[in-house]
């Protein structure tokens, strides 16, 4: 009677008086046998699949305080091409599907959120449980917060978390579930889900969040938490342990906002605070494959401070202080460890997602950003304010693999075959190796392929260094864009390189290699159309004209699209809103002459490094 | 007391309140049974002092004192006093968030459980019913050229290069013209490509044409965002019902999302035959579209 009462008097969460998570999604069905033969479509010179490994539902703590309600399932579905329905009662549907995505719910407080959303739970009516129903915004910042302190659980998680850790145990069942009844089984190989999680430490406002992606269907029946292991070397020691004693169990982690990092999400220390050793290195290149470059909360590619001109993309912290948030600074300095410990321990390939905490994995696209967070950025005016403008829709992964299934997905990743996107669908390829014909790019697609994997290595691979400097193929394709919306145009592509000198200094360059810069002013920003013809296709065969066999180096390649409108712009004009008239309330934003608010951008793919290392071994 | 001060008072409107008001709460004290009255005490019962004990004591490290334990109680009976006060005075009326707390929670009762997990038989007879909504895709093996827009000058001059390729194909084989058209990262050779994939890729215009293009030999030219493509299919796969191992997952996932909106709209019906809904436009309002529904 009296816990009724509660439930109805001060709620202001959705379902809190039940229990989603029990109540919406039932066991499941048995796994299906896997296929036995390849996917119908299976490519040698393999083919790019576009995804999303990393997004959020009601099971994640966050999410659910911004009244999110759907469920991994209804995140497979949307990553499908199905419609979701967003708060704000708002539906939304991508235009094309995903190829691939995973659900990876922060693994804190996975049992908590159960448990304090189940009435019959004796957790229920703790007055911890009752602050997080009834008062979801301060929840989020005290459960957040708690992620920075000392990782002791709440008390109604009982003696030794019992409570907590069984509950959590029961979701993550529900989870794998989930990816498995998305995953196609049949030689279609329409679509594929990867079990996964977010280990979410944030030591004293460092954030050192990764994500744990598994290869297999069968898994650690644990999720491994902050509250389990406080430390990302800890993550991977309990994950090496996890994972080797279920058979055939494989997993990656990705590391991301890095820019929120402090500059610790890559330094050069081991756990104990001394010089990183060989052993420590080794496990953790075995583990951390590929790395976030670009999501929701910001680009972690390269600093404001760095001179590279596009650097300025997406800087959720414009002025932030450390150069070790940022994902080159890391595999330059992964190049001098390379030195010290003879091991790289950040040789990462690139990949980018959204982080949605909507269950809407893929929902990238700059026109239709439906906001990432819930109720908290739902409207027009909501995502409009000074705060929200500071996110972005995110991007996504493209993998290079012969086929759609998880087994050849997830060993493109391991061998980290893989770019990041701010959103587009752009194809690129990149190969290094010694003796490319000069004239592979008015070859076709495949013929170039075939050359560059039988002449060299693919990106996310090594090189040894030979006196000749090593020749690179960069090849870029517009994305096709959709019916609904035409893709942009390629303004170039770039290179960059990343080296240690006979010193040990580290430095970088960026060269232009094919394109031209396009001036922001093709943009009306009234209508978001742009006059830039661009390019649908480029390409180049190149040389490093720096080139010095003594120094281990790293290279990557960044394709540019031509100057295009930024989410808010595209938001501000399908509101209608005149400046010479004066913004609409709510929509200031979209007129203010703060120079501060980005309104075009221009986005990009980014390439896993190909890391080019001097002959006989490490100095 | 004299008769006239009685027949002053008995006029006295407050006391006529008064009187009336007496007589209607007493009067309806008396004709409610007692079971009512005993409802409305507010009894804390054994098994909810021991859960408030129990989570004290997790609080706190130790059993909590009797002090503690009081005073615990107190606070939820104080609790469920404003509660009971403020749902007597009608204060949840008008309140938007208890409005939508009691809507959701009328949802969740009224939709009811979720019943068991579809059977197989339920699951086959579901893709039997639906056979469209869970076919497999047609596929394609076919070579492409292009007559990239970005390597012509405008749009005269890229047709002009697609006439041109046009008669250099009429007549040739597949392998013959592999060196024709211009460079692109594009694949030349596409193998056992689902439809919609190469439609997705290509656009909606080379999907069609694949569909229904006449088999090995040269067919175009036809637009896609890259410029303008000449086809040659080596092969097609017609789309087909899918075995039902195949798309299990998909039609249990069909199925069980059918059921809850079964479960909602039927459940929706039933308030409205309760309670008749009527809706006033104001003069102004927007007209009806054309189809509206209800």
């Amino acid at each position: 009677m009296l816990t009724k009462y509660l439930c109805l008097a001060g709620a202001l969460l959705a379902a809190s008086c039940q229990s989603p998570p029990a109540a919406l999604h039932d066991g499941g069905a048995p796994d299906l046998p896997p296929r036995t033969g390849p996917c119908a479509d299976n490519n040698p010179l393999r083919s790019v699949f576009f995804g999303d490994l990393h997004a959020h539902t009601a099971l994640s703590f966050d999410a659910y305080t911004y009244r999110v309600r759907a469920l991994p399932a209804d995140a497979y579905r949307f990553a499908r091409g199905e419609k979701l329905t967003f708060t704000g009662d708002r539906e939304l549907a991508l235009d094309r599907p995903l190829d691939f995505a995973a659900v990876t719910e922060h693994a804190e407080y996975l049992g908590e959120v159960a448990l304090c959303t189940d009435e019959t739970s004796p957790a229920y009516s703790s007055a911890t449980c009752t602050g997080y129903r009834n008062l979801p915004y301060g929840a989020v910042i005290t459960w957040g917060l708690k992620l920075q302190q000392q990782p002791v659980r709440y008390d109604f998680c009982g003696a030794d978390n019992d409570a907590c850790l069984a509950r959590a145990g029961e979701i993550w069942k529900r989870v794998q579930q989930a990816a498995e009844d998305a995953t196609d089984k049949s030689a279609q190989c329409r679509f594929t889900a990867f079990k996964a999680y977010e280990w979410s430490g944030f030591p004293s406002g460092a954030n050192l969040h990764r994500n744990v992606i598994f290869a297999t269907s069968k898994v650690p029946a644990e999720v491994v938490s902050y509250y389990d292991e406080p430390t990302p070397a800890g993550l991977w020691k309990r994950l090496a342990r996890d994972c080797s004693d279920v058979d055939g169990c494989d997993v990656i982690v990705i590391p991301h906002n890095s820019n929120l990092s402090r500059g610790e999400m890559w330094t050069d220390k081991g756990a104990d605070g001394k010089a990183l050793t060989k052993a420590e290195a080794t496990q953790r290149v075995a583990l951390e494959r590929l790395v976030e470059v670009t999501q929701h909360k910001g680009d972690s590619e390269c600093g404001a401070l760095s001179s590279d001109e596009l650097c300025g993309y997406e800087k959720y912290e414009p002025a932030t202080a450390f150069p070790l948030s940022f994902v080159r600074e890391a595999l330059k300095l992964g190049l001098r460890l390379r030195q010290s410990t003879g091991v790289n321990p950040f040789a990462m390939g690139l990949s980018a997602a959204s982080d949605n905490h909507n269950a809407a994995p893929g929902a990238v696209e700059e026109d239709r950003f439906p906001g990432a967070f819930g109720v908290k950025d739902d409207l027009p005016n909501k995502l409009l304010s000074t705060a929200n403008l500071a996110f972005n829709p995110g991007g996504l992964t493209a993998v290079w693999a012969e086929e759609n299934s998880r087994a050849s997905l997830f060993a493109a990743m391991k061998r980290r075959e893989t770019y990041g996107t701010s959103g587009p669908r752009i194809t690129l390829r990149f190969f290094g190796g010694y003796g490319y014909d000069s004239a592979l790019c008015s070859k076709s697609g495949d013929e170039l392929a075939r050359a560059g994997y039988d002449g060299g290595v693919p990106m996310g691979s090594e090189l040894t260094a030979r006196s000749e400097a090593p020749t690179f193929v960069v090849a870029a394709l517009r994305d096709a864009g959709s019916a609904r919306r035409a893709g942009s145009p390629l303004e170039r592509l770039q290179i960059i390189k990343g080296f240690i000198d006979q010193s040990g200094a580290l430095s970088e360059k960026v060269y232009d290699v094919a394109g031209e810069k396009v001036p922001e002013s093709t943009v009306d920003l009234g209508t978001c159309q742009s006059s830039a013809k661009g390019h649908d296709n480029l390409c180049t065969v190149w040389r490093d004209p720096d080139y010095d066999a003594t120094q281990a180096a790293f290279y990557y390649a960044r394709a540019v699209e031509v100057p295009s409108c930024r989410w808010n712009s595209w938001l501000c004009v399908q509101q209608g809103v005149d400046c010479a008239k004066g913004a609409p309330a709510g929509l200031g934003n979209c007129c203010s002459d703060d120079k501060r608010i980005d309104r075009i951008q221009r986005e990009r793919a980014f390439s896993s490094p190909i890391w080019v290392y001097p002959q006989g071994g490490t100095p | 007391m004299n008769r006239s001060l009685l027949r002053r008072l008995v006029s006295e409107p407050l006391l006529q309140l008064l009187v009336a008001g007496a007589a209607i709460f007493g009067g309806y004290a008396l004709l409610s049974p007692s079971g009512a009255r005993a409802s409305r005490a507010i009894v804390i019962d054994a098994e909810f002092v021991r859960s408030l004990s129990r989570g004290l004591a997790r609080r706190l490290g130790h059993a909590p004192t009797r002090a503690q334990l009081e005073r615990a109680v107190e606070r939820h009976v104080e609790e469920e006093l404003y509660v009971r006060g403020a749902v007597a005075l009608g204060l949840a009326r008008g309140d938007a968030i208890v409005r939508r707390r009691l809507a959701q929670k009328m949802r969740f009762v009224a939709e009811g459980p979720e019943g068991p997990p579809p059977r197989e038989a339920e699951l086959r007879a579901y893709l039997a019913a639906h056979p469209r909504r869970f076919r497999r895709p047609p596929r394609v093996t076919f070579r492409q050229l292009l007559v990239a827009r970005d390597k012509h000058a405008g749009a005269v001059e890229l047709r002009a290069a697609a006439t041109r390729l046009a008669a250099r194909l009429s007549g040739l084989g597949a392998s013959s013209a592999s060196g024709l058209g211009d460079a692109s990262l594009l694949p030349r050779h596409y193998r056992r490509r689902a439809l919609d994939r190469v439609g997705r890729e290509l656009g909606a215009a080379i999907a069609r044409r694949l569909r229904d293009a006449p088999l090995e030999r040269w067919s175009g030219p036809v637009a896609s965002p890259y410029g303008l493509h000449f086809v040659y299919l080596e092969r097609r796969e017609p789309g087909g019902a899918a075995a039902f191992a195949e798309v299990r997952a998909e039609v249990r996932a069909a199925l069980l999302a059918e059921r809850r909106a079964a479960r909602r709209a039927r459940s929706l019906e039933r308030l409205r035959a309760r309670f008749p809904v009527k809706v006033h436009w104001p003069h102004g309002a927007p007209a009806p579209a054309v189809t509206a529904s209800r």
